[in-house]
């Protein structure tokens, strides 16, 4: 049974150099009111610790590059799944190819791409399902909730 | 039947709801161009705009007069487009191919990036409107610097007069002090141009206009000084009797603002800390901190550090407060923290606001802040000496002691304030106007 996380997924890819972005990014929706949860696929274990302390729901451990594919398989449901990969282009291009987590990451309403490298795969995901929005400013989303117009389970 | 009062054409890309600092000017000035007998049409950015790039303050909409006539013309921010499905396959799959031809493309019309396009609807509204109803003068106020087309090409084509209020400044970096456009550039060249056929040129204080006066001489005997100022209508009710500083309880450390990159926040807090440690503030006083965490985009990570090290010492952020609540802040605030970037052509509009309030106000900011000038005679003003923790810890300890005997002094306080209301400020500006418009 797949569980709906009525709240904001941050999946976060690759390098520890992203850290500071993520936790700032976690922090917006937090104070917000959101709940955010984070995924962290080939990052470092202390981002689990940073996010610990903050009021978003428990993040799974963090999973190896090799364990990506067994995320699209967990199940789980996002309104809203904030998408980051740092500099890594080996994760950037590996993401493009996984069939499996690019269906998963359909699922969501809305997508919101943290670096530029994501754009051209977001784009696709959403002319490919129209009810996907896909964003490049995660503040962009808070802004427009502000006029009720979208966000949410 | 059109009126005979004088019709003001006054174009500002910052307009309610839209939340950007450069609003409150805006609206000010309309309001008393209003109160004046002046018929307004307001030319200005559309709501849905605002809402995808800068965000809103819908609390703001109620404070335009009902006599003001607003257009909203589309302005499309391209390259800030939030949404990905709006995009051109060549936008989201060549970025930076994208945003080095868009740099190009978007000054076609006007030198400025971003802004440049709007100059073409712009120019089409405003000769419009002339059409329609015939305008006696046109302002601009920026940045951004595109606002200032209406009034040109209203001067170009039928000669009305127009003024460029700058609440910022174009070709001069306020926080460097050093050009950002070089003289020979198409910037200030097209800067030149406004300026010889401007009727007026206002600057929000003198250091910025006397730079302008300098680069440009032959527009410098129509460059003159609007302040910004407080606007009453935002802010508690005063009363003069009242006990501003209470003595049963630790104090209350307010700071409202943004935070943007040149705030000296960390050392604010480091100093608070130091504060703390040494005793020089009671160990259960606590500082407030409200307003966004930068001007568009994302918190500075350095701030949310610096906010996550306070919060175990009596540091809280409240995050944005619409500009209808900022009198609840200060009315439960004891003393008025003011940390802003240095710079001698900097006047944070917060210089008038916190005067306003009649209470004790704790300065953290470089020596050079051009706003220490319109704070220097407050009588409960505190200047930290420096940035550094010490310093700052003795600020804090100096604020203390100031706000013992605040309570005595808390009327003169109130009454140095009153110069700097922004219908007080106007006032000047509105003198230019009758002059301009007797003139013609």
């Amino acid at each position: 049974m797949k569980t709906q996380i009525p709240a904001v997924t941050l999946v976060c890819i690759g390098s520890d150099s992203a850290q500071e972005a993520w936790e700032s990014q976690a922090r917006t929706y937090v104070d917000a009111g959101f709940e955010a949860r984070i995924l962290v696929l080939g990052g470092q274990p202390a981002l689990n610790e940073v996010f610990s302390e903050t009021r978003h729901l428990p993040s799974k451990p963090a999973p190896k590059w090799s364990q990506f594919n067994k995320i699209s398989r967990l199940g789980y449901q996002t309104a809203t799944t904030v998408l980051g990969c740092s500099v890594s282009q080996r994760a950037w291009r590996a993401l493009r190819r996984d069939r499996e987590l690019t269906q998963w990451l359909t699922t969501s309403q809305h997508l919101v791409a943290l670096d530029q490298n994501l754009w051209g795969l977001c784009w696709k995901l959403a002319r490919r399902s129209p009810q996907l929005s896909a964003w490049s400013d995660p503040l962009a989303l808070l802004r427009i909730d502000q006029t009720g117009l979208a966000v949410g389970a | 039947m059109v009126s005979t009062r004088p019709h003001v054409l006054y174009t500002a890309w910052g307009f309610p709801p839209s939340r950007s600092s450069g609003v409150y000017r805006a609206l000010a000035t309309v309001n008393a161009l209003v109160k004046d007998g002046f018929r307004v049409t307001v030319l200005t950015g559309d709501e849905e705009s605002y809402r995808r790039y800068v965000g809103t303050d819908d609390s703001l909409l109620s404070t335009i007069p009902a006599q003001v006539e607003v257009r909203r013309i589309p302005f499309n921010w391209a390259d800030k487009e939030p949404l990905i499905n709006r995009y051109s396959r060549t936008h989201a799959s060549f970025p930076m191919l994208w945003n080095a031809a868009y740099r190009i493309s978007s000054q076609r019309y006007f030198p400025e990036h971003r802004y440049g396009p709007w100059a073409v609807d712009l120019t089409a509204a405003a000769l419009s409107i002339h059409r329609q109803d015939p305008v006696s003068l046109a302002i601009g106020t920026a940045n951004p610097n595109v606002v200032f087309v209406p009034g040109r090409e209203l001067y170009r084509h039928y000669g009305v007069p127009y003024i460029m209020d700058y609440r910022d400044a174009w070709t001069l970096n306020t926080f460097t002090g050093k050009p950002v456009h070089s003289r020979g550039s198409r910037s200030s060249r097209t800067e030149a141009s406004l300026l010889r056929d401007a009727a007026q040129a206002w600057f929000v204080n003198r250091e910025i206009r006397d730079w302008h006066a300098q680069r440009y001489p032959d527009a410098a005997t129509r460059m003159s000084v609007v302040m910004n100022g407080y606007d009453p209508e935002f802010l508690p009710a005063t009363d003069s009797s009242l006990e501003v500083v209470p003595k049963d309880r630790p104090m209350r450390y307010g700071f409202l603002g943004t935070l943007s990159s040149t705030v000296p926040f960390e050392e604010l807090i480091h100093g608070w800390i130091a504060a703390k440690e040494t005793g020089a503030v009671h160990p259960d006083a606590t500082l407030s901190i409200a307003g966004f965490l930068s001007h568009f985009g994302t918190p500075l990570p350095q701030h949310l550090t610096a906010l996550d090290l306070g919060s175990s010492h009596g540091v809280r952020y409240l995050g944005p407060i619409p500009k209808t609540q900022v009198a609840d802040f200060y009315a439960n605030q004891d003393v008025l923290v003011l940390n802003v970037g240095g710079g001698k052509y900097v006047t944070s509009g917060k210089v008038f606001e916190y005067q306003a309030t009649g209470k004790p106000i704790l300065a953290v900011t470089k020596p050079d802040f051009g706003g220490l000038n319109v704070l220097a005679d407050y009588p409960l003003a505190v200047i930290s000496t420096g940035l550094s923790a010490e310093d700052v810890a003795e600020a804090f300890a100096a604020v203390e002691e100031c706000s013992s005997t605040a309570n005595s002094r808390y009327a003169q306080a109130l009454k140095h304030a009153l110069q700097y209301s922004r219908e007080n400020q106007i006032a000047a500006g509105l003198r230019t106007i009758h002059s301009i418009l007797e003139r013609q």
